[in-house]
């Protein structure tokens, strides 16, 4: 073999063989890796925040078409998180930016990543696996804060009805800007008539509102696939749902 | 006395089957490429914002990110592969096939992938081209792509015997290095290809019919990516048969070593496919340690695409010596970088200027932890556009011209606009994938329809810091369309210009200026068993471990739908 062959074959190989240490040493030394089997926690369907106590927290992410459960996570700054997240459906991701936290959701399995978020401020968490027509809606937040209790936190209204809007995934069919998506657009919805599959129409007003947000498979507007999940509500969140609907005129 | 292949003659040709055959090969994906090129475009329109839509004339975004990746990564380069296997295997062991078992090949391939154009188009397999479950599809997509891959296996079993029989008539004499490339490639590509196969026929399929109701996403995802990086020297090894046995001589030059390139050629067997879990490195359910296995094994493979790099960089250096190039670095300018009649040159030296931003992106990608930072973010198609996207595609598109005009006597038309077509390329792709990169750190997901939220003021997911980098894609993202449009025009004003001359194939081959004969690299049987055994190594222990652990089988979903398919 010539030499300046074997010269760039075994310099290569040198190159590599360094990369290789290099990462060996953010493993081994700084902790930095990737996500292993995890086999002590069964797929939930659940999201939940847990206060471990002494600045811990465990948090069971849930991802699904097309938000996140639990969509908000509040952290005092430098908690020391262990994140679990699973699907509900199909396969998603989660990117939290400016962190190392890079994960998919796949169905049916549960991942895991330990981080800290030390300074104060939001934290994108993105979905960054197509999974589905609504993809692009899918963002949840990490907010770290030292404010003692829950922020400011919007108890009724329409104020209340646009934050469930965003945080449970209705953008990403329903549009507020006379678009139209997977399913109806939601401007000027309150009183306009719509025509259901089976020709009747309907008028839609608080009752019919209500009752299409609870059991939205009952009544579906024609011309739209029977694709909307029972959401997780309470009597009030259905209502200033409907109180924000009311508004986008 | 030695027996001694003779020259080839200069009226070397294809029977009328198989030159029909290969121009339908040819020129098939490359009318496809026209709608995959368009919504290669459309792409960057709408995650730059420039487009707020879910869709634009009634093909959705991303129905369109489906056809793109589908025809441009899958279809496009499978059906040029075996146009040029048979071209390079017929032209360098002077053999002829069995018409109507290439044809059988070209059949199964036209229908699979006519079976999932259809279902593409007509909306019900919006799944992206890795078509990850439970995401559903129509089945037509599925066993499309089915008939697709084993349309393509047929080729390899019909040169088999005759490279057999070459070795046995010339048992003295090197397989030409040519054929040794397309061998490989197409072994990297039997064997990349069967784990798919039962991700396909086994698991998908029956459950795209309603057969099955549940399916174990975590191991399709693992057989899907067995599959997955192997694909990705299928892509590259051509191009290194084209930068080995073709560029050389094209400048007028020297392969600088023979047994380089066979070296190079038997590592990729066995390298290629041990490597498949360093896409799933932020997957759950696969054990880091395994990991880590692949990540290591995968720097390995580094190695033989660096001593390529050195290989083409020593025998371009010879050429351009013999062309009168000086200095340690002037020799440079002696090459003919814009000479319409070299014009295959224009199109290798631009692919291989964009890998080399391919190779160390690549790199990145590789390692390990590293991984975390530019997982699945734009930084990602930022990088395979440097690969898949730079010397693939572009000798691809390149060699694709010449054997048109081989094949049918035709001249390339418009030849100075054509030898421009590979550098505007490779300046769309350099705008295009450094935007890319830079929105990709910055944390900007791939495949998403940026335009509707994050790209728009509007939305209260808005993400100001991204914004410039995804405009800056969308202008690399329109040159790169130029540079199709003009190359769409030079071929098909080549295609049905007047014939000039009749059918001959003339494949440039260099002569080695190194031509040692390595006994080691003579067979592929040792290279292949090793690499048997390294994806056995590398692949049973976690296959055993999705298989019985704790991954549930789960329903499936069509992607307009959060109700389970079944419902």
């Amino acid at each position: 073999m010539d030499r300046l062959e074997r010269l760039t074959l075994i310099g290569s190989a040198t190159l590599m063989a360094a990369f290789f240490g290099a990462l060996v040493y953010a493993a081994t030394q700084l902790r930095i890796s990737v996500p292993t089997c995890v086999t002590d926690v069964a797929p939930f369907t659940q999201g939940k925040v847990i206060d471990k106590g002494n600045h811990h927290y465990e948090v069971h992410m849930v991802a699904k078409m097309w938000a996140f459960d639990p969509p908000e996570v509040r952290l005092p700054p430098g908690a020391e998180v262990d994140l679990y997240l699973s699907s509900l459906d199909v396969t998603h991701g989660l990117y939290i930016e400016h962190t190392n936290v890079n994960l998919m959701a796949v169905p049916g399995s549960v991942n895991a990543a330990r981080f800290h978020l030390d300074t104060e401020g939001e934290y994108s968490a993105i979905c960054h696996e197509y999974c589905g027509a609504g993809h692009h809606f899918m963002m949840g937040k990490f907010i770290v804060t030292s404010a003692a209790a829950a922020p400011a936190a919007v108890e009724a209204g329409a104020a209340l009805g646009q934050q469930l809007f965003e945080q449970k995934g209705c953008p990403a069919c329903h549009s507020i800007d006379g678009s139209t998506a997977v399913g109806p657009t939601m401007k000027g919805i309150f009183g306009r008539t719509v025509e259901l599959e089976d020709g009747s129409t309907k008028v839609a007003n608080e009752q019919y509102l209500e009752k299409a947000i609870r059991a939205p498979g009952e009544e579906v507007v024609k011309g739209f696939p029977p694709a909307m999940p029972e959401p997780a509500l309470t009597g009030a969140e259905v209502h200033a749902l409907v109180e924000y609907l009311e508004t986008l005129k | 006395m030695t027996a001694k292949p003779a020259p080839p003659p200069d009226h070397f040709t294809l029977d009328t089957a198989h030159r029909a055959a290969l121009l339908v090969l040819l020129i098939v994906p490359t009318v496809l490429l026209i709608l995959g090129s368009y919504h290669g475009l459309m792409q960057v329109l709408y995650r730059s914002g420039l487009i707020r839509s879910t869709g634009v004339l009634g093909l959705q975004y991303y129905q369109g990110l489906t056809l793109h990746g589908v025809i441009n990564a899958l279809v496009f380069t499978t059906f040029f592969e075996v146009a040029f296997g048979y071209a390079v295997v017929a032209y360098f062991l002077r053999q002829g096939f069995a018409a109507p078992v290439t044809w059988l090949a070209v059949v199964l391939m036209l229908v699979g992938t006519l079976m999932a154009a259809f279902a593409m188009l007509s909306g019900s397999a919006s799944v992206l081209y890795t078509f990850y479950p439970p995401l559903k599809a129509s089945p037509l997509f599925y066993i499309g792509a089915a008939l697709l891959v084993v349309g393509s296996w047929i080729p390899y079993f019909q040169w088999i015997p005759v490279y057999l029989g070459w070795r046995r008539a010339y048992p003295k004499c090197k397989t030409p290095l040519a054929v040794v490339g397309m061998l490989a490639t197409f072994t990297v590509w039997f064997l990349a290809t069967l784990p798919l196969a039962y991700e396909v026929i086994v698991q998908l399929i029956p459950w795209s019919l309603g057969w099955t109701s549940t399916v174990n996403v975590v191991l399709a995802r693992t057989l899907f990516w067995f599959f997955g990086h192997p694909l990705v020297y299928f892509w590259l090894l051509p191009a290194y048969v084209m930068f080995y046995v073709m560029l050389p001589a094209v400048v007028g030059g020297k392969l600088y070593s023979d047994a380089a390139g066979r070296i190079a050629f038997m590592l990729f067997i066995v390298l290629s496919a041990p490597v498949g879990l360093h896409h799933q490195f932020a997957d759950p359910g696969i054990d880091s340690g395994y990991k880590w296995l692949h990540g290591a094994l995968t720097f390995m493979v580094a190695v033989p695409s660096f001593m390529t790099a050195f290989t083409v960089a020593a025998s371009l250096e010879y050429a351009a010596r013999a062309r009168g190039g000086r200095g340690l670095f002037g020799w440079w300018r002696a090459l003919p970088y814009l000479d319409p009649d070299r014009y295959l040159f224009a199109y290798f030296f631009a692919g291989l200027v964009l890998f080399f931003f391919g190779g160390i992106t690549g790199i990145i990608n590789a390692s390990v932890s590293m991984n975390n930072v530019v997982h699945n973010t734009s930084w990602i198609p930022a990088h395979f556009h440097t690969t898949v996207g730079g010397p693939v595609f572009l000798s691809f598109l390149g060699m694709t011209l010449f054997l048109l005009t081989q094949l049918t006597g035709k001249r390339v038309r418009l030849p100075r606009l054509n030898v421009w077509v590979p550098y505007l390329w490779m300046s769309g792709i350099f705008v295009f994938s450094f935007g890319l990169s830079v929105a990709g750190l910055l944390g900007e997901p791939r495949r998403t329809n940026l335009g509707l939220t994050y790209s728009n003021p509007d939305s209260p997911l808005f993400h100001p810091a991204w914004e410039p980098w995804s405009r800056l894609g969308a202008v690399g993202g329109t040159l790169m369309a130029a540079a199709m449009v003009c190359f769409f025009i030079v071929f098909f004003a080549t295609l049905f210009s007047r014939k000039e001359r009749g059918p001959r194939l003339l494949l440039p081959e260099a002569e080695a200026y190194h031509d040692e004969d390595v006994g080691a690299v003579r067979n592929f049987t040792p290279w292949v068993v090793v690499a048997i055994v390294l994806l056995i190594v590398a692949y049973v222990p976690p296959l055993l471990e999705v298989i019985t652990g704790a991954t549930q089988a789960v329903p499936g979903y069509y992607p307009s739908s959060p109700i389970a398919a079944d419902h």
